[in-house]
């Protein structure tokens, strides 16, 4: 008797809870989202006006999620501004660390707890799922470059916009290389050529700190980039369409060619018991002449030291067709559940206009609009910018690839930098793609 | 004797050597919370030159006291909940034979074994649903439903240990079942009260993955999360995150040294006897 | 009787609260996770109910095979090494000491580090131009020296040895709280008829702490088969899949492939897994423990 009254007791509880569950976050979701979508539809570009009429009665509060540093005081020039348009409304910047962000961003998505304005790294999932607000026909759309239009897209319609682009390639000590006679490769042989030299006068050719995992892909994507993409710039939709494989010549070459640095030893020895911030400090106090990383490396090393002798190069590719990888970076949306859609549509085109966007990028990132030119001290910078002028470039390869297979990736490199060989790796790879190829968004 | 003392000393200095060796990795840290930015990952040098500034970067950021104030309310508390709640479950279970009792008692403990990577989302939900999401009520109730489980099993041993002649004696006294579990019993207990204290308070005090996904907003934010203040993006200040981490142990580490004076100290010999 | 049936009401009355509290937020949203295992759910998208599917894949999961294998080596070691170490230094923690209050506190000491602290001390150690590689140097074996932690054969190994750093402190700390409870009477009068240090622990301390043995086991046995941060912080479970224990494998399946309800599968089979093996345990386990 006593038990039963317990379970009763304990189901009622139970019930009640994932009763309240339901009702709290389905429908509200579905139900603001369509209607959101609706206003989004019928307000596009600028609604500032009418917003100001809507909300001059009462107080509202907009809160912004994002991960990346607050550089050049972007986020409070943004707040400031828009207190200005809109006296009765706030805008609150919440920052969550980058490492879990999107596990918090798809718990709270879930749960219908997500902020109103959220920068994120999955655009196109979000869309898939309803989460995101169309913003299709908002004037900032044209001025971003091809590859952010592209990467905003979902089934012909945009939902965000990218602040930054990022390429990977090397970065160089400029030092070193002028006491060893060594110049920037032209060809893959030569890049070879010089880690050799470097290595038989007992200097690290390229340090790295893959403990960090993401890092594996900083020195993988600048030559899978020109492997995947040199002679097709459709590969992955030709993989995702049946045209071409994971197990072809693109992945097994890219494979071939880091494991071609990992057992020749151009790597540190401690390439995967340290993270970045070790191996860039190694770098930066000159133990070892290049770390292949990402376009924010000189804004960071400015950071921490003065006058290095920085220079950046890209690996050219083994058949001579060497693509630069542009990935955009920091995706901006709008919670479909929104409560003020129209004064989160006018606060993310300010977070877009010019002059803004030249704020946040000084010294820190290239952006992925057209129109803006961020200054940056660092001359490596213009290194950069200049290659990207010279080169075709593509997204970041593995884009378009279930994330179960870029974790395997990862998982194989790994494996790869501890001598345990490339093994038939790519097969596998083709397996699990086949396996998850739902999770693929184009 | 004098060969049993002698011994005892050569034990004691085995024992003193191989306590060192088990701080190596403390000192790895205590070592790197003096050292300039740029040397914090020099594990065989010394500091070239002994900094304190690190030290000044934590006590002068301004989210260190209310961090500080967030995790000893919520780490005491849940401790509170727990021994209590716990105290209560384990004297019940343990004065029963088989039947409703050790039911509970296997329902309660197989927390021990549930995996909680899966249970993330629905308890998002569930405490969204529940109005607690992002409150420290929330991460209170969840360590403290988190640590039932060992602590039940901790206490329900003990009192298993308490023989009932006890209970006997003071009901003969004409004391009540409730007002003898709180004034003869749950003081017989604090060995274990000690040890549910000592086993559990690091696990609360030093999570950083619950807070980060159920305590998002920046005021509520936990010691461990104050790491996330010397975070960057593409890079991490690591001298700031040793001295604090130095800092956030120095608490535990006189909390263990007191319960374990106080309570692990022989305290039953006289008291429980069968 | 009436007393027996009021002291009955009283017990539910003191259970209830841990059983409520419990119910609601551990076991609640276990159970209702377990839905998701019979759904495609990556999370984000609204699920759709595939059957029995993720539990079949299972079985042709090659990474769960290796995972698995890892995971019963940690716990192989845990409860073969790690335990009996426990139990040996708590009682030499029980001795008459002059440090004693020192040296719990000491060896407890690794168990009160944060995990991110721990990844990073130990990495000072163990990697290639790190303490214990400069150690080996120094007394002549530079042919031993390792990049520890990122090599297939000694990252797991690697992983192992700080475990058994990060718990035998604590191991220790329950058995202290056991040995409080041996009478001394019971040992002085077995010393007076010529008992051994040895054979009084053997006899008479072992059998009297049993609950506790049981216990740590217990501990050992579920902590091993749920192990997932110590790798997760220190190696990612690489190099390759050298250090994947299961539970590091579920997590990855859950947030980083994204399939949600596959990884509540694997979960749920794996509950299952701990529930037979901790069973077995403490069957075996309690016949032994002396009523006291």
């Amino acid at each position: 008797m006593k038990k039963l009254q317990l379970t009763t007791l304990f189901l009622a509880t139970t019930l009640v809870a994932s009763a309240c569950g339901n009702s709290n976050g389905n429908n509200e979701t579905a139900g603001s989202s369509a209607s959101s979508t609706a206003s989004a539809a019928t307000t596009p570009a600028s609604s500032s006006a009418a917003a100001t009429g809507a909300s001059g009665s009462e107080p509202f509060t907009l809160k912004v999620s994002y991960w990346a540093d607050n550089k050049n005081g972007y986020y409070e020039e943004v707040a400031k501004r828009f207190k200005e348009k809109y006296p009765n409304g706030t805008v609150e910047f919440n920052q969550h660390p980058g490492d879990k962000y999107n596990e918090l961003m798809n718990t709270r998505l879930a749960a219908g707890e997500a902020d109103d304005v959220l920068f994120n790294m999955n655009m196109t999932a979000y869309a898939k799922a309803g989460y995101l607000m169309d913003l299709s026909g908002q004037p900032w759309i044209e001025r971003m470059n091809d590859s952010a239009k592209t990467a905003a897209q979902f089934e012909g319609k945009t939902y965000g916009a990218f602040l930054e682009v990022n390429t990977f390639g090397v970065f160089y000590n400029k030092k070193i290389f002028g006491e060893q006679q060594l110049v920037p490769p032209t060809t893959w042989d030569e890049f070879i050529a010089l880690n050799e030299k470097l290595k038989t006068q007992k200097i690290t050719p390229i340090v790295e700190g893959f403990k960090d995992i993401w890092t594996l892909q900083a020195a993988y994507i600048p030559i899978a980039i020109s492997t995947y993409f040199g002679s097709n710039p459709n590969f992955e939709r030709d993989v995702y369409d049946g045209k071409a494989s994971v197990n072809g010549p693109e992945v097994t070459g890219a494979l071939a060619q880091f494991a071609e640095l990992a057992d020749k030893g151009y790597f540190n020895k401690n390439s995967l018991s340290i993270g970045n911030d070790q191996a860039l400090q190694d770098f930066i106090d000159g133990k070892a002449a290049m770390h292949m990383m990402g376009s924010w490396t000189p804004g960071v090393i400015d950071g921490k030291t003065q006058n290095f002798p920085l220079g950046f190069f890209i690996i050219p590719a083994k058949d001579g067709n060497t693509v630069m990888s542009a990935g955009t970076d920091k995706g901006l949306s709008i919670n479909a559940a929104t409560k003020h859609p129209e004064e989160a549509i006018a606060l993310v085109q300010l977070m877009l206009e010019p002059d803004m966007l030249e704020l946040y990028g000084k010294d820190n990132a290239l952006s992925a609009f057209n129109d803006v030119n961020p200054v940056f001290a660092n001359p490596a910078m213009s290194e950069i910018q200049t290659a990207l002028q010279a080169h075709p470039g593509h997204r970041n390869p593995g884009d378009y690839f279930p994330p179960s297979v870029q974790d395997a990736l990862n998982t194989a490199l790994t494996k790869i930098l501890a001598g345990g060989g490339v093994g038939d790796t790519a097969a596998e790879l083709a397996k699990l793609y086949e396996k998850d190829k739902s999770k693929v968004n184009f | 004797m004098r060969k049993i003392r002698l011994s005892l000393g050569i034990a004691e200095l085995v024992m003193l050597l191989a306590a060192c060796l088990f701080l190596v990795p403390f000192l790895n840290v205590l070592l790197a919370s003096f050292k300039p930015s740029s040397e914090v990952f020099d594990a065989l040098h010394f500091p070239s030159s002994w900094e304190f500034a690190h030290y000044g970067a934590i006590l002068g950021e301004g989210r260190f006291a209310q961090s500080l104030f967030n995790t000893v309310v919520i780490t005491s508390l849940s401790l509170g909940l727990v021994v209590l709640f716990t105290s209560m479950a384990g004297y019940a279970i343990g004065r029963s034979g088989r039947g409703l009792f050790q039911i509970v008692f296997f329902i309660l403990i197989s927390g021990m074994i549930i995996p909680l990577q899966s249970t993330i989302i629905p308890i998002f939900k569930l405490a969204t649903a529940i109005s607690l999401i992002n409150t420290r009520t929330l991460m209170i109730l969840l360590y403290t439903a988190g640590a039932i489980p060992f602590a039940t099993i901790i206490y329900t041993g003990f009192v298993k240990g308490i023989p009932s002649e006890m209970e006997e004696a003071a009901a003969m006294e004409g004391c009540g079942k409730t007002r003898t579990f709180f004034t003869i019993i749950f003081p017989l207990l604090l060995p274990a009260t000690g040890t549910v204290i000592v086993t559990n308070v690091f696990t609360i005090w030093n999570d950083f993955f619950g807070p980060l996904i159920y305590l998002y907003s920046p005021g509520k934010q936990t010691l461990m999360t104050l790491i996330y203040q010397f975070k960057q993006e593409r890079t991490t200040d690591w001298g700031p995150i040793f001295a604090l981490s130095v800092i956030a142990t120095i608490p535990l580490i006189l909390l263990f040294f007191f319960v374990q004076d106080k309570f692990l100290k022989g305290l039953t010999a006289g008291a429980v006897k069968g | 009787m009436r007393s027996s049936r009021s002291f009955y009401r009283l017990k539910v009355f003191f259970v209830l609260p841990a059983l409520l509290l419990y119910g609601i937020f551990t076991l609640y949203p276990f159970l209702s996770s377990l839905l998701y295992s019979f759904t495609n759910w990556d999370g984000l998208q609204s699920p759709d109910y595939v059957g029995l599917a993720n539990y079949q894949a299972l079985f042709h999961d090659k990474a769960i095979v290796q995972a698995a294998k890892n995971t019963l080596y940690v716990l192989a070691v845990m409860v073969l090494i790690g335990n009996p170490l426990s139990l040996i230094l708590a009682l030499l923690l029980n001795l008459p000491l002059r440090s004693r209050g020192l040296l719990r506190t000491l060896f407890f000491l690794p168990a009160l580090m944060s995990l991110m602290v721990i990844s990073i001390s130990w990495g000072f150690i163990l990697q290639y131009d790190g303490l214990l590689n400069a150690i080996l140097t120094l007394f002549g074996f530079e042919n031993g020296i390792q990049d520890w932690l990122g090599t297939m054969d000694y990252a797991l190994p690697a992983v192992i040895l700080i475990l058994l750093w990060q718990g035998t402190g604590f191991g220790a700390v329950i058995y202290l709280a056991g040995l409080q409870s041996v009478p001394r009477e019971l040992q002085e009068s077995a010393q007076i008829d010529g008992a051994t240090g040895l054979q009084r622990i053997y006899h008479i301390t072992i059998p009297l702490i049993m609950p506790f043995i049981t216990i740590n086991t217990f501990l050992g046995i579920a902590g091993s088969l749920k192990l997932f941060d110590v790798p997760f912080v220190l190696t990612n479970g690489g190099p390759g899949t050298a250090t994947t224990t299961l539970g590091l494998l579920i997590y990855k399946y859950a947030f980083v492939h994204e399939s949600y309800g596959y990884a509540t599968a694997a979960g749920m089979l794996f509950m299952v897994l701990i529930a037979v093996v901790t069973f077995l345990q403490l069957s075996i386990t309690r016949r032994r423990e002396v009523e006291m």
